[in-house]
């Protein structure tokens, strides 16, 4: 009897456990996407999305489809658009893995604003993904290039920022809380690398063109977009890219080349650098310093001009100092003349140590920071000459 | 019946995990809403008044040893006085208890399950809690002493790996706005760590083994979890920054979401989510448990066993129907919860405390005056 009401309740508890999970997602019925880019339309936005097509990606066969399978729809609210996109796809479209946005240049002349808070609200995305301003061409464009080494263009230009990031000073890369913290901050606004198609003689649009030519394009990084809040207001070119990651201790390793005489001309490769901002307060009004140290190693020296004698140890310095507080100057005079806009958290510094100070001065920070004294100091190091101490081929005469 | 005794660490454990569970997840966004960059110091000064609290409980817990603390009010404020606060203390238990199924209900749908029902959510919880309290006191402080050590090895690593990521100069200028948000911002501190521990005296004194070594390890308990508490705001504001954190549902689920180190240690926001999850199961325990009990001795039954279920599927309903949605939550925090968490955990102890010292003093007088004559 006691047996018989134990399978009993065990055949009618049994079903429960048969349901399956709710909310559940396999796999096979999501469609990973990688890249978000946004353009601006009339009367709306246009996003389209980079999703990853497995079928290329994980069969070990080489079958000839694209890796990526790009997705556009349009509308008024990014999350409408972005749900009304299950009408083209077969899978239901999964953000968690997402990383990049990539904003047309015309969204971001509008204003970001509106577009972050669905990226904050909903609960698919994460925080690690990066952004970036497309610079000469849409954010469709943009995503539609394929990418050679690696197969998915979106992460393929994830990792390129990352490692632009730390081996080249012109870049920076951003993410979501940085970004709303930087568009909210008093005192600092906001820099957004730009992201162009470089030149080419092909347009990678498919897999054939990515096997066969030798002169396709390639997204690539160029510099930063500068903010004014969250609208766009202009572009630094390299140098001045270069400046501003100098400035705000951005740079961790970059190579950079000085001219010496008319032939000389070595390269630095920075293994180190150290920068911090100091507040003086000058008759009630504020000033800022910039230490900049940096310590270096020569990469290649052409010329005549011998790096292992010590008189030149101290000219070697002051060529890479100069030439680092040239970028900064470059970086500090264009923004201020352009754009009105202190992106070098300038303010915020102030604020930091003066509160009571930055209270009196904040409400028209953008047009007092550009009386605001500043002074660069740069200390260089080079230490080290490499593997060659002399010039291989310093003593020639002609 | 042999009554159940449980050891101070056990006790030291419950009073922990009591004091982190709400605050854990969602705290920092309240509290640098009013204090900005400068809510960690609060965090800090909130602990000092917290203990004074702490010692009131025990003080009255140590004159009635052997007591429940229905008993103990019934003592101190005759028997119609004492039944009307009682059921006081009852509905408090039993209103506040519904809302901890809520609160997982919420962050399960709003953070991983946005497809389930809430009610599922909500009986499962349920279900365990009731499993708990039928197995007796005993059982739930030996699992909360487990539970603590996974919450402190768990919280702690996440909070080590988001470390990288922290900028100092988020903190800064430190006391901008002066010191009246801040003692504001640590009177939320206090309903939400506080307070609630007077679910403790559902099973203190009664159930406690040695109670004056108690007083050592219930403000063990509580300074160990106000020092949580403390490392998740400042983590908070070091990382995400006062503006974020501010508007967050859920701060420090957010911050765990930036642990990336190396690119091997990263998705790891359910390491807080679980820690979250447990240290409010232990406190729905409490509260159910104080619930049940106070009843049980307000009704004089004989097997406080026998209201267990019924009640826990009054709450369970009640948990759904309670609180309708998120922007109501958030005003009754301010007009409720504020006022009423105060009267309870803070007013009616100290006026209990105060009628009793009254009482002894009247009663030692007529000793002594007997003694005279």
């Amino acid at each position: 009897m006691k047996l018989k009401m134990l399978l009993g309740s065990f055949f009618l508890l049994f079903p429960v456990f048969l349901t399956g999970c709710w909310s559940s997602h396999e796999v096979n019925t999501l469609a990973i996407t990688v890249c978000i880019g946004i353009d601006k339309i009339e009367n709306g936005y246009r996003v389209t999305e980079q999703v990853i097509n497995p079928k290329a990606i994980a069969s070990k066969r080489s079958i000839n489809e694209s890796p990526i399978i790009l997705y556009t729809s349009e509308g008024q609210s990014i999350g409408e658009i972005i749900q009304s996109l299950t009408t083209q796809s077969s899978r239901r479209i999964y953000h968690s893995h997402l990383r990049m946005v990539i904003f047309g240049e015309e969204v971001a002349r509008d204003g970001i604003k509106d577009i972050l808070d669905y990226f904050m609200r909903e609960r698919e995305y994460r925080t690690d993904f990066y952004f970036a301003v497309a610079k000469g061409a849409s954010a469709k464009e943009v995503l539609s290039v394929l990418t050679p080494l690696e197969a998915i263009p979106g992460i393929s230009m994830y990792s390129s920022l990352e490692t632009s990031q730390n081996f080249w000073a012109p870049t920076k890369s951003i993410k979501i809380i940085e970004l709303i913290n930087l568009i909210t901050a008093e005192g600092k606004n906001l820099v957004l690398p730009s992201i162009e198609i470089s030149a080419g003689t092909a347009m990678p649009n498919s897999t054939e063109v990515l096997n066969k030519d030798t002169g396709i394009k390639k997204p690539i990084f160029t510099g930063l977009g500068v903010f004014r809040k969250d609208k766009l207001v202009g572009w630094l070119n390299e140098d001045e890219s270069k400046g501003y990651n100098y400035i705000t201790g951005n740079v961790k390793k970059t190579v950079g080349t000085i001219y010496y005489g008319n032939n000389d001309r070595i390269t630095i490769d920075v293994m180190k650098v150290k920068s911090d901002m100091e507040v003086y307060r000058v008759n009630d009004k504020p000033a800022i310093a910039v230490n900049i140290d940096m310590l270096g190693t020569i990469k290649t020296a052409v010329g005549t001009l011998d790096v292992s004698k010590e008189e030149n140890q101290s000219l070697l310095n002051k060529l890479s100092e100069d030439r680092v507080t040239y970028f900064c100057n470059k970086a500090i005079t264009t923004v201020r003349t352009e754009f009105k806009t202190d992106i070098f958290g300038f303010g915020e510094a102030i604020h930091k140590k003066y509160p009571e100070l930055w209270g009196t001065i904040k409400d028209n920070w953008n047009d007092d920071f550009v009386d605001l004294p500043v002074n660069i100091t740069v200390k260089s190091k080079v230490t080290q000459l490499g593997q060659i101490t002399t010039p291989l081929f310093g003593e020639e005469k002609e | 019946m042999k009554i159940a005794k449980i050891s101070n660490h056990q006790l030291f454990s419950l009073t922990a995990c009591n004091s982190i569970g709400v605050a854990l997840i969602a705290i920092s966004a309240l509290m640098v809403r009013i204090a900005k960059q400068d809510a960690w110091i609060s965090a800090i000064i909130t602990p000092i008044f917290g203990m004074l609290v702490m010692l009131m409980y025990w003080f009255l817990g140590s004159k009635y040893p052997d007591e429940t603390f229905v008993d103990i009010i019934r003592n101190i404020l005759g028997k119609w006085l004492g039944l009307l606060v009682g059921i006081n203390y009852v509905f408090f238990y039993t209103i506040i208890g519904c809302h901890l199924p809520w609160y997982i209900d919420q962050f399960i749908t709003i953070a991983a399950l946005p497809e389930t029902p809430t009610y599922i959510i909500g009986l499962l919880f349920m279900i365990t809690i009731v499993i708990a309290e039928l197995y007796g006191v005993e059982t739930i402080a030996r699992a909360s002493e487990i539970f603590i050590i996974l919450i402190s090895i768990l919280f702690f690593l996440a909070m080590l790996l988001v470390i990288p990521n922290a900028r100092i100069d988020n903190l800064q200028p430190i006391f901008e706005h002066g010191l009246t948000p801040i003692l504001k911002s640590s009177i939320f501190l206090t309903c939400f760590t506080t307070c609630h521990l007077v679910t403790l005296m559902g099973i203190y004194p009664y159930n406690i083994a040695d109670i004056f070594a108690a007083k050592k390890s219930i403000l063990k308990g509580y300074l160990f979890g106000g020092f949580i508490i403390f490392v998740t705001i400042i983590m908070s504001i070091l990382v995400l920054g006062q503006n974020i954190t501010s508007k967050l549902q859920y701060p420090t689920y957010v911050l765990a979401k930036e642990i990336n180190i190396g690119k091997i240690f990263t998705r790891l926001e359910f390491l807080i989510a679980l820690v979250w999850i447990v240290a409010i199961f232990i406190i729905g325990i409490l509260f159910f448990h104080a619930a049940v009990i106070s009843l049980a001795q307000l009704l004089r039954l004989k097997d406080p066993r026998k209201i267990v279920i019924p009640l826990a599927l009054i709450m369970l309903v009640l948990s759904e129907v309670i609180l309708p949605d998120i922007p109501y939550y958030a005003n009754w925090i301010n007009l409720v919860w504020i006022p009423y968490s105060i009267t309870i955990a803070l007013i009616i102890p100290l006026l209990l405390l105060l009628v009793f010292s009254l009482k002894n003093r009247i009663f030692n007088k007529k000793i002594s005056k007997c003694i005279r004559t």
